[in-house]
């Protein structure tokens, strides 16, 4: 019967058995009528589902949870995993008076001292550096930062003075207590590991705990009062300083200018940076433009307004140069690029242009 | 990004949506691909991400339909990238919003019940119609190899598999009625 060898070389064909010109005949045989394209196609699912039989393809469910499970605890080993989004409203809860005794504010007088330093450390925009201070705490310092030593370092005191990124590992010494100054706020150490990111010319100051305990003092109402906050292990701290404005107790805000996280999943990957991964949370172009300028030693120009409004959760992982970083950013996002020796443009993609 | 940071409440309320899911996503992304490890990776990766999304995601009645478009568009963009070339791809591609897998497929019915079903109907087959479509489907074997190894004529191997497929189409209708 007709249909029956219609079947036959229709089952060939799902196989992948067919000869050439069988193909052919099916291609003619679904075109001339649509119930046969919907056998073909029902069958053709019939095929797949088809391995589930006995125990040759059991999934085992709980192997792969556990799977799963190993997969997550591993640290995020990434290329570009994030993508570009349109914000209209980033929605953020400032927390300042916190229940459960785990943040609480105290208030006290911010010592104006003239200090004097006996080290420099400088690292330009392209680099980065690990150093060991004289009590055997470990800093690295992210491209563009400054780290001053105080004059009396390990003697009477243990004060640093730091402009960009820099990851601290504290050693512990009970009667020094580690101090970093930087531009608005000052924090203090009691032993710890935590990373600080306190660029003068950026408008956000973070601090985020990997161990142990820190406090940050500084102005955090608008007013002149200034205020501590402790933060312990796994919490961040975010600040919008050109945001803070009274904050009263307890009222959420829309633009909240202080962000603290009590229990950031990820709390390493605020250091990554200085094992050479970009990790950026939902953060605006324009600002990753101010990371890369650092990081690569180059000027970025944005020059389309509307681009400065796209927001990026994502990471880099060891990406060699500023070209390789803007191609993974134009495989999400309708941007055009020049790089020109170290200036680098970024323009808006028009609608209507040929893409890929 | 452990777990051991995150609420016990979070872990438990992920696990549950993993366990429920998981096999049904993995029968539907074999369905599309036809290739159960690529499946398989599909719907981990995906799992992965909501997990690592999960302080943005609220889990609600949305979330079966949310997870099954997003395996639904992995599996697409698998098929986009591989080699394979066929009117199934095809039909799957140049409709990828109204085809019959587009859609969330209403399962009744869990893993376990799915693998029963398909060698329930297997093993139904007629004795020689069976080992053929076993030999074909579970251990690779092309037709000749089939007609060498049991001493058939190909044209019989040929019947045979059609057969095979016609009866188990009329005892898995109700199990492919989860896609049409």
């Amino acid at each position: 019967m007709e249909e029956e060898k219609d079947l036959v070389v229709l089952t060939k064909y799902i196989i992948g058995e067919a000869s050439d010109d069988e193909i052919k005949f099916i291609n003619l045989w679904m075109a001339e009528d649509p119930a046969h394209k919907a056998l073909y196609i029902e069958l053709k699912a019939l095929w797949h589902g088809s391995i589930f039989y006995d125990d040759h393809n059991r999934i085992d469910v709980d192997r792969a949870y556990d799977l799963f499970l190993k997969k997550i605890e591993k640290p995020k080993k990434i290329t570009f995993i994030g993508q570009l989004r349109r914000f209209k409203v980033a929605a953020m809860i400032a927390i300042m008076l916190s229940i459960g005794g785990l943040i609480w504010l105290t208030v006290g007088k911010k010592q104006d001292t003239k200090t004097k330093f006996s080290q420099e450390i400088v690292v330009s925009k392209g680099y980065q550096k690990k150093i060991i201070l004289n009590d055997e705490t470990v800093v690295w310092l992210n491209s563009a930062s400054v780290l001053r030593i105080d004059e009396g370092f390990g003697k009477t005191n243990r004060n640093v003075y730091l402009e960009g990124e820099g990851y601290f590992k504290v050693a512990h010494d009970k009667n020094l207590v580690f101090t970093i100054n930087t531009k608005d706020y000052t924090i203090k150490d009691i032993g710890t590991e935590f990373n600080i990111k306190a660029y003068p010319s950026e408008s956000v100051f973070e601090t985020a705990v990997m161990e142990g305990k820190v406090s940050v003092e500084g102005k955090f109402t608008g007013t002149d009062k200034v205020s501590t906050l402790f933060l312990t292990k796994n919490a961040v701290l975010k600040i919008q300083k050109d945001a803070i404005q009274a904050v009263k107790p307890g009222s959420p805000t829309k633009d909240a200018p202080i962000v603290v996280l009590k229990n950031a999943p990820n709390i390493d990957t605020y250091n990554y940076w200085k094992d050479d991964v970009m990790v950026f949370d939902d953060i605006s172009l324009r600002d990753i433009s101010h990371e890369l300028e650092r990081k690569y030693n180059v000027s970025i120009e944005i020059k389309d307004d509307s681009l400065n409004d796209y927001r990026y959760s994502g990471n880099f992982n060891k990406v060699p140069n500023i070209e390789k970083v803007l191609e993974i950013i134009q495989e999400t996002t309708p941007i055009i690029y020049k790089v020109e020796g170290n200036k680098v443009t970024i323009n808006l993609k028009a609608k209507n242009a040929i893409s890929k | 990004m452990g777990i051991e940071n995150t609420d016990a409440e979070d872990v438990l309320a992920f696990e549950s949506l993993f366990k429920t899911h998981y096999a049904k996503l993995c029968f539907y992304a074999n369905t599309i691909t036809g290739n159960l490890s690529a499946a398989e990776e599909i719907v981990a990766d995906l799992f992965t991400e909501i997990w690592e999304k999960r302080e943005q995601i609220q889990f609600s009645n949305a979330t079966k339909a949310y997870i099954y478009k997003s395996v639904y568009n992995r599996c697409l963009n698998y098929l986009k990238h591989s080699k394979i070339e066929n009117a199934y791809v095809d039909y799957l591609l140049k409709n990828d919003s109204n085809n019959l897998f587009a859609q969330t497929p209403s399962y009744a019915y869990d893993e376990k019940e799915i693998s029963k079903e398909i060698t329930l109907a297997i093993n139904k087959l007629p004795e020689k119609c069976k080992e053929i479509f076993l030999l074909s489907r579970v251990q690779n074997k092309k037709y000749h190899e089939i007609a060498a190894m049991l001493d058939l004529s190909p044209k019989t191997v040929e019947n045979q598999m059609a057969i095979a497929l016609k009866k188990l189409r009329q005892m898995l209708k109700h199990l492919m009625a989860i896609f049409f």
